[in-house]
């Protein structure tokens, strides 16, 4: 059993904490952006023209079908050979800004689509012209289903981003391995980086789960009326039974 | 058309017009011809109930007069305004006119269809601050009037989903009536309610039609086409058969076709 010295966790801790920074700035920086063009991949996967639905398939379909280490090592070292050379942060925020913008971008359209379309009619039917029964109507609901969802993406790329110490970025992972060659404790310095990770993620998991429970409710599919009951509104009242 | 008409001439005119007309509307899903050859004009405050059996396309008529539905051929006007033109060049209302149109004709959905991510209260003000450009608190002002008329004020805050469907179905109707509209469709309304339901529904419905508000129904409730209708429309298989006063076509169908449909209809209400 190695053992842990408390004395020098608290050695470590201000690198790590360094190293937190970059995480969590870059893992910010790229929520931001992938949030913003996921909508654009997704607006493209509904366009009503077929070649851009192509193309926006495909792009979704690579980047799901590889690994983000290859897509990494590739922006990085591969697209220099094309006289395309970006500085390790630049490459890191451009590869997962591309991977999450794919994974947010389906999230989005299933939300869209899980919008029953008699809501548009509902609107359509009031005189809303299409952008205005789009922003009252759908896109709210949309946001509500989207949301959770959304939340466990920014967890998993806070964890992702640890990756970026495979191309030179001293963000928390790299941070804790250079500690650790240094001082061979790799024991204690591991298990501090884990507990970082692990007290950012979890209030984020909670989140997810509160999110999801709020807007359930919220949505509740009331369209159904009493004939039919969709989804939650089934469970709700199967499990309202049961007690 | 002449142009020189004295003026009291010219109201009488435009009393006597009416506000729906169909002219020869056809419509067919692939090969299946919904409706064939349909004319029918409703005057001002008349309460029109279709009937007929389910794919007689009562529904598909009813959603074209609104332009939720596409015609084939034909022309249809609603308050004097052509919503689609298939004739000759086949032209569909657009943009901010269809808007306009719309607004003056309310469409009440089988499944309600509420905004659930608004409170009740809101879902009435929507259309008129969005569409009308009413402002806010005129909007709720006269969205808390139809509460009551529909007697769910009370609910004003609450979410849809926490009203029972025949509520539900109310407020989608003060909705309706919030944008002022000249014509009402209602489709199936009471389809998806329990029979209490359905008569507080009904109440409400029987309530409008004394305003002289002109209103057509897609309804299965033939004692409610009986009570507040005053005109029945018997259609099967795209076509309109039977075409009466409520009381002449439920008791005395002319065409065998609509007495074999209401007599199946007294076999499974018994």
């Amino acid at each position: 059993m190695p053992d842990v010295s408390i004395a020098n966790s608290l050695d470590y801790l201000p690198d790590l904490l360094q190293g937190l920074l970059w995480t969590l700035g870059i893992s910010a920086a790229v929520m931001v952006l992938s949030l913003i063009g996921a909508l654009f991949v997704a607006l493209a996967r509904l366009s009503p023209w077929k070649p851009v639905r192509g193309i926006a398939l495909s792009y979704v379909e690579i980047i799901r079908c590889t690994p983000a280490l290859v897509q990494l090592y590739y922006i990085f070292y591969v697209l220099p050979l094309f006289g395309l050379a970006l500085p390790a942060l630049v490459a890191g925020v451009v590869a997962f800004t591309l991977i999450y913008s794919a994974f947010i971008s389906e999230v989005y359209r299933a939300a869209l689509m899980a919008v029953p379309p008699t809501q548009m009619e509902a609107a359509r039917a009031l005189g809303m012209n299409y952008w205005q029964a789009m922003f009252k109507v759908i896109l709210p609901q949309a946001a509500r289903t989207a949301t959770p969802p959304t939340v466990n993406y920014l967890l998993s790329l806070i964890k992702d981003t640890s990756l970026l110490s495979v191309i030179t970025i001293q963000e928390l992972m790299f941070s804790g391995l250079i500690l650790a060659s240094r001082t061979f404790e790799y024991f204690t310095i591991l298990t501090l980086v884990a507990i970082i990770y692990f007290v950012v993620c979890f209030p984020l998991t909670i989140l997810a789960r509160r999110l999801e429970r709020r807007f359930d409710n919220e949505l509740g599919y009331v369209n159904t009326g009493s004939v039919g009951l969709s989804g939650p509104g089934l469970l709700k009242r199967a499990w309202g039974a049961v007690k | 058309m002449t142009v020189t008409k004295d003026y009291e001439k010219d109201t009488e005119m435009i009393q006597v017009k009416p506000i729906v007309v169909l002219e020869g509307v056809r419509k067919s899903f692939g090969t299946n011809c919904v409706l064939e050859h349909i004319d029918l004009s409703i005057p001002r405050g008349q309460i029109v109930a279709l009937i007929g059996p389910s794919g007689s396309g009562k529904t598909t008529l009813l959603r074209s007069l609104n332009g939720l539905e596409r015609i084939d051929s034909g022309k249809i006007t609603v308050s004097g305004v052509v919503m689609q033109d298939a004739s000759e060049e086949k032209t569909m209302l657009k943009g901010a006119a269809l808007c306009t149109a719309r607004a003056n004709i309310g469409f009440v959905f089988q499944q309600f269809n509420l905004f659930p991510q608004m409170s009740v209260l809101e879902n009435v003000v929507v259309g008129q601050v969005t569409v009308l450009k009413r402002s806010k608190a005129s909007a709720r002002v006269k969205a808390l009037e139809l509460l009551s008329l529909v007697g769910l004020q009370h609910k004003a805050d609450s979410p849809p989903s926490q009203l029972s469907g025949g509520q539900q179905q109310r407020v989608a109707i003060a909705r309706t009536l919030a944008m002022d509209p000249e014509v009402i469709l209602l489709d199936e309304i009471t389809s998806a309610l329990d029979p209490q339901m359905t008569i507080e529904v009904l109440k409400v419905v029987r309530e409008l039609g004394k305003s002289g508000i002109t209103m057509v129904l897609v309804t299965h409730e033939m004692n409610f086409a009986r009570h507040v209708a005053n005109r029945v429309v018997f259609m099967n298989g795209g076509r309109i058969i039977e075409d009466d006063k409520p009381e002449r076509l439920l008791d005395h169908p002319r065409q065998p076709e609509t007495a074999a449909f209401i007599h199946s209809f007294e076999a499974t209400e018994d």
